[in-house]
């Protein structure tokens, strides 16, 4: 038998995790980025300016884990080829905000956008 | 009282049931490419598990069952996954089952189940890459994991008001 209380627990879970999914989409992923992160094992593998890209980058990772390949334009980050079997990186949509992480579980690969104020640019900030 | 050999022998039916269902859920595609989301086939016999024979006894059944599945249809890098979901799976379920089983029917139990497995799962996903970033993905996991936690926890209640051994 479903009970009262069972309700309450199944809307109260699926409304935590749409708060939760809320805020992620406007406090955390709201930001333009301005840099790309390519981590393996937690350790910064690569990082690479949005500015410094003319047109696209590839990038190829290759590690003791498996080989990925990497999509870079100077709005979005992509992973278009990967060693790992089940290839979800490949099928991830590309990302275009700050914090948004596109990863490989199996290849131990993570790639971020990030929007680090350190590298904005320093004719902005006069101007405004 | 059951006997010694009763209980091997539903021990081992059980993991067999588990074992079953983990490998007809294998051959379903991922649902909606949401890596991680998947139907939790085998809580059903956990849960079941539980309010039969106890939580040491589904501790048992979930282990071995997720031991014995990756070895044989996934590799040892799901192992890990499969292991630790089941353990915290089952104890979470276990003191759910004790603490609050008159106002929660076995659905909630289901619901639980389903949530911490998920939990387990981006926990040891943030462990292999050493980075804490993933667990922004476990608010989508935490829908899949109440979704179909309700739908495993309803047909456990369904089959164990018809189950007559005891």
């Amino acid at each position: 038998m479903i009970t009262l209380h069972d309700k309450l627990l199944f809307t109260g879970v699926i409304l935590l995790s749409i708060t939760l999914m809320l805020f992620l989409n406007f406090f955390v992923y709201s930001d333009s980025p301005n840099s790309v992160v390519i981590e393996v094992d937690g350790e910064v593998y690569a990082e690479y300016n949005l500015k410094d890209i003319k047109d696209e980058k590839i990038v190829n990772v290759v590690t003791e884990y498996g080989s990925n390949k990497i999509r870079i334009t100077n709005s979005s980050l992509e992973v278009t080829d990967a060693s790992c079997e089940d290839k979800l990186d490949v099928m991830s949509a590309p990302i275009t905000k700050a914090n948004q992480i596109i990863v490989c579980v199996p290849n131990h690969l993570t790639v971020r956008m990030k929007s680090d104020s350190n590298i904005s640019d320093e004719i902005d900030r006069v101007a405004y | 009282m059951r006997s010694k050999t009763k209980e091997l022998v539903l021990i081992s039916l059980f993991i067999a049931i588990g074992m079953v269902l983990q490998s007809i859920e294998n051959s379903f595609p991922i649902i909606s490419g949401i890596p991680g989301g998947k139907l939790g086939l085998c809580n059903i016999v956990s849960i079941l598990n539980i309010s039969m024979f106890g939580g040491i006894n589904a501790l048992i059944v979930a282990s071995l069952r997720s031991v014995l599945t990756s070895l044989l249809f996934g590799g040892v890098s799901s192992l890990m996954y499969s292991l630790c979901g089941a353990i915290l799976s089952t104890i979470s379920m276990t003191v759910f089952m004790k603490l609050a089983s008159d106002k929660f029917s076995l659905m909630s139990v289901g619901i639980i189940g389903g949530v911490t497995h998920n939990t387990a799962q981006v926990m040891v996903a943030s462990v292999t890459l050493s980075s804490g970033y993933i667990w922004s993905y476990l608010p989508v996991l935490m829908i899949i994991g109440a979704i179909s936690g309700s739908v495993t926890g309803i047909s456990a209640g369904l089959i164990s008001s018809k189950m007559k051994f005891k």
